[in-house]
């Protein structure tokens, strides 16, 4: 990792720790020498780079969070008489929302488990269900390629996300949408929020990219504009502590464009001083503080719903078992 | 399932058996509904289906109750559920206890079957009332206010009987307990009927102990606090006592006042004319053989001074003659009587002796003339008579015998003397005997000949008619260890007298102090408020029960009867007659007419001055 450094800023170098477990990578991987390196136009500010502390909006209300899990249970071939074999997989997906309402607990809802059995080569095999309770989509992707079924599997998942948010701020929710909000490929309105937890690459000018970290907690940029339907800003949701390197703890909001800056300003402003709250703490999560407690919880709940990933595979077995006995009666 | 069945299934569904815990055939655990309002000790039924197509009914009581946050991993997450940061349902749990299975099968209920509250017919069948078919006593009523019963027949002594009630001292209300069970079978309707209608009632006797303050002698009086509890009263009528009130057929007994020869009874709170005063002739001391009950702390049993009572004790019987001229009950102890003279006690006990003159004999009239024939019998240095009186023990022993006795001079002599009437059995179904100005040597003393005549009386009667003897403080009369007579009578009760009709209702601070027979042998076990230390001693309450029953509250009891495998919490109601002086009303009336009665002679006596 590389901090870009054009100005000495007087201090001594120094060494961060990435609070991120390191299973997950690193939160930061935005070299400097990046070829997708971009630099966005800043759009506040009349187009100096600002640090915002924005108004407390109160606790949170009509508040959610949508995020989705993926599982693929088993890999599948089909083997034609001529002896070809396609692939494909089984898998299961699920999304759901964390709903802060105008008071009560914060719950969870609006939540859907799916399988499908994808194969590649635009094949579909149908698998009578499971009496266990296991029932699969027949599904079939036209590529060839190797990860085409698993890369569906995610499109599927992103898509039960995308209807739930949807919904929801149909409804009014300001929605927070784990990921960046390019996979949501409709074009939205506000108030709808993509939370970025990593930062893959460089997407400011590198002045501008050196003031980021000096955001403390509850603090946002100027907003920027990321192609032509997307504003964004960085803002620092929690404390990751002082082990931590500077991007620590700092997460990318994405609004949509569509709705103008002011509506996005107010948005971001909106999500800026409600997030931190939200941050998780070292001791029970892997990713805190930028992995928002909700989010976690409702992942933990969506794998729980998914079941069992032994049961889940023998369930294909057998399934499978079935079908090649129905295949030879014909 | 009916359409009827369904219906009520829905109104009383409290929740779903959990699945991810698993059940067995002993307990299971339900996962409660948002809404169900369910409390400890509620009843609960469950339907099963075999897969054979047998449906399955098990029936359990509320242990445990739980309570948790789904989601939360760390006890921290609390406050983040509570402030609204991660989602968690809130789950209540309730552990169920089987108490019992229809059919009777040893199966587990399904996973996710449905819990329901069992009410009504269920309710019955939960706690076997269906099962009692020869009666069934109200024993209280559960924590829902509804009545919970004991089989008659570990009641009245066919199946089983005795009551062992324990718990602390003031807060347990042991007496109460026991006193609301009399009152449930000597002055209800219900317990007429369950007793065997009027006339089998008539010839049922209870023996009550009163061993606090004069709690017990305002037992036929109305309780003045009982109207200020609108509550009691409801709690009666669910209980099948439409209208509460005193014990109506009861005769108080008091020893004599102390320092009195005659027989006034020795009463503060009561008048005299109510209370009879007790005692025994010593003809009856000597005839019912009361000496040994004499000797009844554990070192009078450890030492040869057991062996001299006994032997004297026969002796007296072999010398005993009544004196001429007086029915006062007073003996002539002759100096020799005829070799042939039999040496069973019970032979010559039953036997009237004959009459002689005073000159005769040694003249026996009250317990300090017995003490003074022992002294002289001692002191002979005739050593034919000593053997024949005191056996073959040494010197020492003798005045160790002599010793106890002129102790007990002063604790036992106003128990014993000329005029003395022993308590009867006659005139009315509760009995209550005051002992609680008596020392500790002579409450026992009174205890075991008393529990002697009643024991005597029974032997050879059969079950009917019963007798229910009510005694607190157990421990003082048969403790855990060592041997005395009056314990030993009182393990022959609790191993017998259900047979015979001599129905214990005991109780004690702590089970373990008491003789392990005792509780042992009783069917009803009862427990108020415990001794956290002692609890292990009750071994019949599950763990989380005796943890439970060392809060209750006075009033909170818990009941264990053979035919239930649970024991049940339960409260009985405030009594409407009172327990000790300050709750009993004064018959106004009667104090009235007493009032007037003492002016008028005082008129009689002044004469002139009437007219003022």
């Amino acid at each position: 990792m590389a901090i870009p450094q054009t100005n000495d800023t007087g201090r001594r170098p120094f060494i961060g720790v990435e609070p991120f477990d390191a299973s997950y990578g690193a939160g930061f991987r935005a070299d400097e020498e990046d070829e997708h390196t971009v630099e966005c136009r800043v759009v506040e500010d009349g187009g100096h780079f600002r640090i915002h502390q924005p108004r407390d909006a109160g606790p949170p209300t009509r508040l959610c969070f949508v995020d989705g899990v993926r599982r693929t249970e088993a890999h599948l071939t089909r083997t034609n008489p001529q002896g070809e074999t396609i692939t494909g997989i089984a898998g299961a997906w699920g999304a759901g929302a964390v709903l802060i309402g105008e008071d009560g607990p914060a719950e969870i809802g609006h939540v859907e488990i799916r399988r499908a059995v994808i194969f590649s080569g635009g094949e579909q095999v149908r698998l009578h269900p499971h009496p266990g309770g296991w029932r699969w989509t027949a599904l079939s992707v036209d590529s060839e390629e190797p990860h085409a079924a698993s890369q569906h599997l995610q499109r599927l998942m992103r898509d039960t996300e995308a209807a739930i948010a949807d919904h929801l701020f149909a409804e009014g929710w300001l929605v927070v949408f784990d990921g960046p909000l390019h996979s949501i490929r409709r074009s939205r309105r506000t108030p709808v929020v993509g939370y970025v937890k990593t930062h893959h690459r460089r997407t400011l000018a590198v002045e501008h990219w050196q003031v980021v970290p000096g955001l403390l907690v509850g603090e946002r940029t100027s907003i920027f504009a990321m192609k032509d339907d997307r504003y964004a800003c960085y803002i620092r949701v929690g404390d990751p502590g002082p082990w931590a390197g500077p991007w620590a703890g700092i997460a990318r909001l994405e609004v949509p464009a569509s709705s103008g800056s002011a509506q996005a300003i107010a948005t971001v402003d909106r999500a800026a001083s409600w997030l931190p709250t939200f941050a998780s703490a070292p001791h029970r999560d892997a990713r805190a503080p930028v992995n928002l407690a909700p989010v976690a919880r409702l992942e933990q709940h969506l794998h729980h719903l998914i079941g069992d990933s032994r049961l889940a595979l023998r369930a294909v077995r057998e399934a499978v078992m079935q079908h090649n006995r129905d295949e030879e009666a014909v | 399932m009916t359409g009827q069945d369904a219906t009520t299934a829905q109104d009383h569904r409290i929740g779903l058996l959990d699945g991810s815990h698993g059940s067995n055939s002993r307990e299971f655990q339900v996962v409660l509904d948002p809404g169900a309002n369910v409390q400890l000790d509620q009843l609960v039924a469950v339907r099963t289906g075999l897969p054979d197509g047998t449906q399955v009914t098990h029936y359990g009581i509320v242990t445990e109750l739980r309570s948790r946050f789904e989601g939360a991993d760390l006890p921290s997450d609390t406050a983040r559920v509570v402030d609204r940061v991660i989602p968690a349902e809130h789950v209540r749990l309730a552990e169920v206890r089987v108490l019992r299975v229809v059919p009777e099968l040893f199966v587990a209920p399904n996973a996710g079957s449905v819990a329901m509250r069992a009410v009504g017919r269920d309710r019955t069948i939960a706690l076997f009332e269906d099962e009692m078919k020869r009666g069934k006593l109200p024993v209280g009523l559960d924590m829902g206010g509804e009545p919970i019963y004991a089989d008659m027949r570990f009641v009245d002594g066919r199946s089983g009987g005795h009551f062992s009630i324990s718990g602390i001292s003031g807060v347990a209300t042991k007496t109460s307990y026991a006193l609301y069970i009399l009152y449930q079978l000597l002055e209800t309707e219900g317990g007429m009927a369950l007793l065997g209608g009027r006339a089998e009632r008539e010839n049922v006797r209870a023996l009550v102990f009163n061993t606090k303050g004069e709690d017990l002698l305002h037992l036929d009086r109305p309780n003045s606090e009982f109207p200020g509890r609108p509550n009691a009263r409801a709690q009666w009528r669910a209980l099948g006592v439409g209208d509460p009130g005193p014990f109506r057929s009861v005769r108080l007994y008091a020893p004599r006042r102390p320092g009195v020869s005659g027989t006034v009874p020795g009463v503060k709170s009561r008048d005299t004319r109510d209370v009879h005063a007790y005692g025994w002739t010593p003809e009856q001391f000597i005839r019912d053989q009361l000496l040994q009950f004499c000797f009844t702390s554990e070192d009078d049993r450890s030492t040869q001074v057991g062996f001299i009572e006994q032997q004297f004790r026969i002796q007296l019987l072999r010398h005993l003659r009544r004196l001429e001229g007086g029915e006062s009950g007073a003996v002539v102890i002759l100096p020799t009587v005829p070799e042939d003279t039999s040496f069973d006690p019970d032979r010559m006990a039953a036997r009237e002796p004959e009459t002689v003159r005073a000159g005769a004999g040694h003249v026996i009239e009250d317990f300090g003339g017995f003490v003074d024939f022992t002294e002289k019998m001692a002191n002979r240095d005739d050593d034919d008579t000593i053997k024949a009186w005191f056996g073959r023990t040494q010197a020492g022993t003798r005045q160790a015998y002599l010793r106890r006795l002129l102790r007990l001079r002063k604790h036992i002599g106003p128990l014993i003397g000329c005029g003395l009437k022993p308590v009867s059995s006659e005139n009315a179904r509760l009995h209550v005997v005051d002992i609680s100005t008596l020392h500790d040597d002579a409450q026992r003393f009174v205890v075991g000949s008393l529990l002697d005549g009643v024991w005597r009386e029974k032997q050879g009667t059969g079950r009917v008619p019963l007798r229910f003897v009510v005694l607190d403080e157990l421990n003082k009369y048969a403790p855990a260890k060592g041997y005395s007579p009056l314990r030993e009578l009182l393990v022959d009760i609790a191993e017998r007298g259900r047979s015979l009709g001599v129905l214990l209702v005991g109780a004690q601070q702590a089970a373990s102090a008491v003789a392990p027979a005792l509780p042992r042998n009783a069917s009803l076990k009862v427990a108020g408020r415990l001794d956290a230390n002692e609890a292990d001693a009750y071994r019949f309450l599950s763990s989380s029960l005796r943890e439970r029953a060392s809060r209750f509250m006075p009033g909170t009891m818990v009941l264990s009867q053979p035919i239930v495998p649970e024991p049940i919490p339960l409260r009985f109601p405030f009594p409407p007659f009172a327990t000790n002086p300050d709750e009993a009303v004064v018959d106004e009336a009667r104090d009235r007419e007493r009032t007037e009665t003492i002016m008028a002679n005082l008129g009689a006596m002044s004469g002139a001055e009437r007219g003022l």
